[in-house]
C-alpha cells in the first residue's frame, strides 16, 4: 500500500481493492488509474489516521507496516540567519496560531508587520515553506525581507521566474497554475491577503497543497459566512484579530480623517438622476423578489437580458459621473496645492480617473499597466523623496510598503470596507513623529454616501469630520 | 472564457445545442470588421470606447458580445512613440515634484528637453500601456467567414471549460490531443477502441472525482483547437452550465477553428534521428506518430515506426525516452513492460543513469547522448534477425 502525490491529490494504491474508511471518507475509487483519490489539502488528517490505527477493513498490523507515504519531496529546511524581533502583539499572534495546531488566519491592520510574523512563524517550524502574493510586486517585497532573516536563495514562482527553493514566495496565480506540481514540496503555506480565497475563484492553489501547516495573512476579516467557512476548511479559522484603534498611536502612527461632503453640479445631477431611474427600474422589483441576494447575483442576473443590460449600463455610467465631477476634480487641486511638501497617495475609484489625475496634475500613476522594474523605480523614488505623490487605483491598496507616506486622498472606492482599511492603512506604518492625514472626498445624494456610511463603521475609533 | 451571459443555447433532453453564429451574420460581421478598421493606427481606448456605444447597424447582443472577444484576439497593438514614454514619465514626473512652476512650464520644458513639442509629449507619455497602443492591421485578411469560426470556437471552449469530462472519438493524429491533454495535466484513459486506427479517449481532470474545477475545466477548452488537425473526431462532454448537468456534442464538420499547424517533430532530437536514419538505412521507410499501441488500459504512441521496404512485415517501433523526471521514466517503463512487444525499441538518454536491470529483460534499448545513432538501432534489428 502506498501514498503517492498525483496532479494535486493524493492516490492511495494497494494491491488489494481496500477502501480506506473513517474519516479517510474523502478517497474515492478513481476508475481511471484504479486508486482511491483524494483533495490534497487532506493529507494531515489522512496522515493522522494512517498512524494512527485501525484504518483500513478489514486490517490488521501486517498491512499498516507495509504501508509507505510516498507523498512528500523532502526538502533541505530553510537556515535561520537573524531571528525577528517580534513586537507583544505579534507574538501573541503567533502563540495562538501554535495553540490552534498552527493553522488559522490572523487579521491585523495594515502597517502592523504581519510579515514579520509569517517571518516568525517560518522561524519557529523551519520547514519548506512556500507563501502564496496576490501581486508580482508583492514577489519582490516578500524576498527582501525574507533575505534578511535566512540563509541561502528565496525561491521565486511568477513574473516570469520560476525558481524553487526552501522557501518560495510565488504569485496567485503561478500557485494556481503550478500547485498541481509542486503541492507536495512544502510543509508551510502561508497566504497573504487570504480575503482573496474562498469564494471559489483560485481555491485550487489551497486545495492542491499537502502543507499540514497553514498560516492566513489579512487586513480584514472576511464577514461573508460560506467564505469563513470554506477558508476554515483550507487554512483554518480566524485565530487572532486586532483593530486599527487597538494599534492606533502605540505601534501605528495617529491619523485625522477628513470626510469631505461635496455637491454635483446641476448638469451632473441631471444626468446622474435620469440613469438612476433607469436603473431603479430594473433593480427595485429584483430586490423585492430576491430578500437576501448579493451584488454578483444581480449582476449575473441582469446581464440576462436586454433591460437588466441597460440598467446595469445606466448604473456604470451613474457611477462613472460621481467618480471625478467638477467639484471633485476643484477639491482635489485645492488639497493638492495645500499639501504641496507631503508625501501623499492618491487613491481613485478607477484607472481612467488615475490617469486623468496623473495627467492634470503631472502625478505618477501606479497601475498595473506600469510594468514591474517601473514600479519598483517610482516607489524607490517616492521613498527618496524625488516623487511626492502617486496616484492609484487598486495596486497600492495591498501590501505595498510605502512607510513615509504622510497622508491620501481617497477621491473615490468601489469595493467597501476591505478596500478603505487597506488604503488608510498604507499610510499608518508607524514613523516618529507622523500624524498621517487622511481625505476621503463623497459626493452627496448619491450612492457614494450608502458606501462611505458602510465603510466608516470599519474604522470605530477614526476621528471625522464633515467639511 | 466568456462569461455564462454570453453562452447562449438550447437545451433539450440535456444535450446543449449552442446557438452558433452563422451565414445569417455575415451581414452584420461585415459592418464589424469595418469598424474595427476604422480604428486602425488610432489608440485602443477609442476603440474600446466607440464598441461601448450604440452601432450604426442592428445585430444580436450576445452574438456581437461574442464576435467583438474574438475580434479583439485578432487586432494587435503597438507603441508609436520617438522616445521610449517611461522616460519621458520619469523626467516629466519628477520634474513637477522638484519644481514650484506651472504645469504648462514643466510640460514645456521637459518637451524641449526631449527635443519634441509639447503634444507629442502629451500623446507620448502613457502610449506604452496596453489600452493607449495604436491597433495594427491584422496580417490575414479579415471576412465573417473567419469571425463566425472564431467566435463558435470561443463559445464551445467556453461551454467545455465548464466540462467536467470529456470523451474523444479520434481518427488520426490522436497523439497531438494526448500530448496536449498530458501537458495540461488531465488524464487521458483509453475507452473502448471503434475500429482499426481509431482511438476512443476519456479526459478528464484529477478533481473531476470531487467537482468540477475551472483549471482543468480550461484545459479540456484547450483541446478542442487540436481536434481540428485529427482526421475526424466526435466529442461529448458532461458539463456544468445554469447549475445543471447537461453535455456537450461537438465533432467534425462544427465551426472549430485549428489551432497552429502541429509541429512534426516533438523536438530537435527527434528531426535529426529522422533524417539521419532515412540516410543511413536506404531500404527503410520511417513513419512519424504511427497507431498507437494498447499497453493494458492505456495506449503508448511510439515516436516512429521503421519498416522495411520490401518486406513490410519487419517493422520497428521506436519510442524515445527524454523525460529528465525519474518518475516519469519508471511509470514508462512499466507501461512498456504491459506492452510485451518483441520489436520495439527504446532509445534513452544515458544521462538519466538508468541501469539495464531497470528494463524489461527482452527490451531492446538504444543508450544515446546527444543524438541516437542510426547504426545502433540496424544492429538491434539484425541483431534480433539473425537469431530469429
Amino acid at each position: 500500500m502506498e501514498l503517492i502525490f498525483d496532479k494535486g491529490t493524493l492516490l492511495f494504491k494497494s494491491s488489494e481493492e481496500t477502501k480506506p474508511e473513517g474519516n479517510l471518507s474523502a478517497f474515492l475509487w478513481d476508475s481511471r488509474v484504479s486508486a482511491y483519490r483524494a483533495p490534497a489539502y487532506l493529507y494531515p488528517q489522512i496522515l493522522h489516521r494512517f498512524n494512527n490505527p485501525p484504518i483500513l477493513n478489514p486490517v490488521n498490523l501486517n498491512q499498516v507496516n507495509e504501508f509507505k507515504d510516498q507523498v512528500e519531496i523532502s526538502q533541505a529546511p530553510p537556515i535561520l540567519s537573524e531571528s525577528p524581533n517580534l513586537r507583544p502583539y505579534q507574538q501573541a499572534a503567533l502563540a495562538s496560531w501554535k495553540l490552534y495546531e498552527r493553522r488559522g488566519i490572523i487579521v491585523l491592520p495594515t502597517g502592523s508587520g504581519k510579515t514579520l510574523i509569517a517571518i516568525g512563524a517560518i522561524a519557529l517550524l523551519r520547514i519548506p515553506t512556500l507563501i502564496l502574493v496576490p501581486t508580482r510586486v508583492l514577489l519582490d517585497q516578500w524576498e527582501v525581507a525574507l533575505t534578511k532573516y535566512f540563509n541561502g536563495p528565496v525561491g521565486i514562482l511568477g513574473d516570469g521566474k520560476k525558481h524553487l527553493s526552501s522557501i518560495t514566495v510565488s504569485t496567485f496565480e503561478s500557485g494556481y497554475r503550478y500547485m498541481s506540481q509542486i503541492g507536495n514540496r512544502f510543509n508551510l503555506l502561508i497566504i497573504d491577503e487570504i480575503h482573496h480565497f474562498g469564494n471559489g475563484i483560485r481555491d485550487e492553489a489551497l486545495e492542491m497543497c499537502t502543507a499540514p501547516y497553514r498560516l492566513g495573512l489579512t487586513a480584514t476579516n472576511v464577514t461573508n459566512h460560506k467564505v469563513q467557512e470554506r477558508l476554515r476548511e483550507l487554512v483554518g479559522p480566524t485565530i487572532y484579530e486586532l483593530t486599527v484603534s487597538e494599534l492606533k498611536d502605540q505601534y501605528l502612527s495617529p491619523f485625522n480623517l477628513f470626510s469631505i461632503q461635496l455637491h454635483l453640479n446641476m448638469a451632473e445631477r441631471k444626468s446622474y438622476e435620469a440613469l438612476m431611474k433607469k436603473f431603479r427600474i430594473f433593480y427595485w422589483p429584483f430586490a423585492q423578489a430576491h430578500s437576501n441576494f448579493d451584488w454578483a447575483e444581480f449582476v449575473r442576473t441582469a446581464q440576462k437580458s436586454p433591460q437588466g443590460c441597460q440598467a446595469f449600463s445606466a448604473w456604470q455610467q451613474a457611477r462613472q459621473i460621481i467618480n471625478f465631477p467638477r467639484a471633485k476634480q476643484e477639491m482635489l487641486s485645492s488639497l493638492l496645492q495645500q499639501h504641496r511638501q507631503h508625501k501623499l497617495l492618491i487613491f481613485t475609484p478607477d484607472t481612467a480617473t488615475a490617469y486623468r489625475i496623473a495627467k492634470k496634475h503631472l502625478i505618477m500613476p501606479i497601475t498595473s499597466d506600469i510594468k514591474r522594474a517601473e514600479r519598483e523605480e517610482v516607489l524607490s523614488k517616492f521613498r527618496e523623496g524625488r516623487l511626492l505623490a502617486l496616484v492609484s487605483c487598486r495596486v497600492l491598496n495591498e501590501g505595498i510598503d510605502v512607510p513615509d507616506a504622510e497622508g491620501a486622498i481617497i477621491v473615490g472606492g468601489n469595493h467597501g470596507e476591505r478596500e478603505h482599511i487597506q488604503r488608510i492603512g498604507r499610510c499608518l506604518r508607524r514613523v516618529q513623529g507622523k500624524n498621517a492625514i487622511v481625505y476621503e472626498l463623497v459626493v452627496k445624494d448619491t450612492m457614494e454616501v450608502w458606501h462611505w456610511l458602510r465603510r466608516s463603521r470599519t474604522l470605530d475609533s477614526r476621528v471625522v469630520a464633515k467639511i | 472564457m466568456i462569461p455564462e451571459s454570453l453562452l447562449k443555447f438550447n437545451c433539450a433532453h440535456g444535450l446543449i445545442v449552442p446557438r452558433y453564429l452563422d451565414e445569417r451574420d455575415y451581414p452584420w460581421l461585415r459592418l464589424l470588421i469595418e469598424e474595427y478598421l476604422r480604428f486602425i493606427d488610432a489608440p485602443k481606448i477609442e476603440l474600446i470606447r466607440h464598441l461601448k456605444k450604440p452601432l450604426p447597424f442592428v445585430s444580436p447582443l450576445t452574438k456581437r458580445r461574442l464576435a467583438i472577444q474574438a475580434l479583439n484576439g485578432l487586432f494587435k497593438a503597438e507603441i508609436k512613440s520617438k522616445i521610449q514614454p517611461r522616460k519621458i514619465r520619469e523626467a516629466l514626473f519628477e520634474a513637477a515634484a522638484s519644481s514650484g512652476d506651472s504645469r504648462e512650464i514643466i510640460t514645456a520644458r521637459v518637451a524641449q528637453d526631449f527635443g519634441m513639442s509639447e503634444q507629442e509629449l502629451e500623446a507620448s507619455l502613457f502610449c506604452d500601456l496596453p489600452n493607449e497602443r495604436r491597433l495594427q492591421k491584422p496580417k490575414i485578411e479579415l471576412n465573417p467567414n473567419l469571425l463566425v469560426l472564431r467566435a463558435n470556437t470561443l463559445l464551445i471552449q467556453s461551454f467545455l471549460s465548464r466540462a467536467i469530462s470529456v470523451d474523444i472519438q479520434l481518427e488520426g493524429n490522436a497523439r497531438i490531443v494526448v500530448r496536449q491533454a498530458k501537458l495540461r495535466g488531465l488524464i487521458c484513459e483509453l475507452s473502448q477502441p471503434t475500429g482499426p486506427g481509431n482511438v476512443t479517449l476519456s479526459v478528464s481532470g484529477p478533481y473531476a472525482l470531487f467537482r468540477h474545477t475551472l483549471l482543468y475545466g480550461q484545459a479540456l477548452g484547450q483541446l478542442l483547437p487540436q481536434l481540428a488537425w485529427c482526421n475526424r473526431f466526435q466529442l461529448r462532454a458532461r458539463c456544468l452550465v445554469d447549475e445543471r448537468e447537461s453535455h456537450l456534442e461537438v465533432s467534425s464538420g462544427d465551426p472549430v477553428c485549428p489551432s497552429k499547424a502541429p509541429k512534426q517533430f516533438d523536438s530537435q532530437l527527434e528531426a535529426k534521428f529522422a533524417r539521419s536514419f532515412l540516410k543511413t538505412m536506404k531500404g527503410w521507410d520511417l513513419i512519424r506518430e504511427p497507431e498507437p499501441v494498447k499497453a493494458d488500459e492505456t495506449l503508448i504512441f511510439p515516436d516512429f515506426l521503421l519498416r522495411e521496404k520490401d518486406n513490410p512485415a519487419n517493422a520497428w517501433f521506436v519510442e524515445i525516452v527524454g523525460f529528465w523526471m525519474p518518475e516519469y521514466l519508471q511509470k514508462k517503463i512499466a507501461q512498456l513492460k504491459k506492452t510485451n512487444l518483441k520489436n520495439f525499441i527504446i532509445c534513452v538518454n544515458s544521462s538519466l543513469n538508468c541501469s539495464e536491470t531497470d528494463f524489461p529483460k527482452n527490451a531492446n534499448i538504444v543508450q544515446f547522448k546527444n543524438w541516437i545513432d542510426p547504426e545502433s538501432i540496424r544492429a538491434i534489428i539484425e541483431c534480433n534477425t539473425n537469431a530469429s
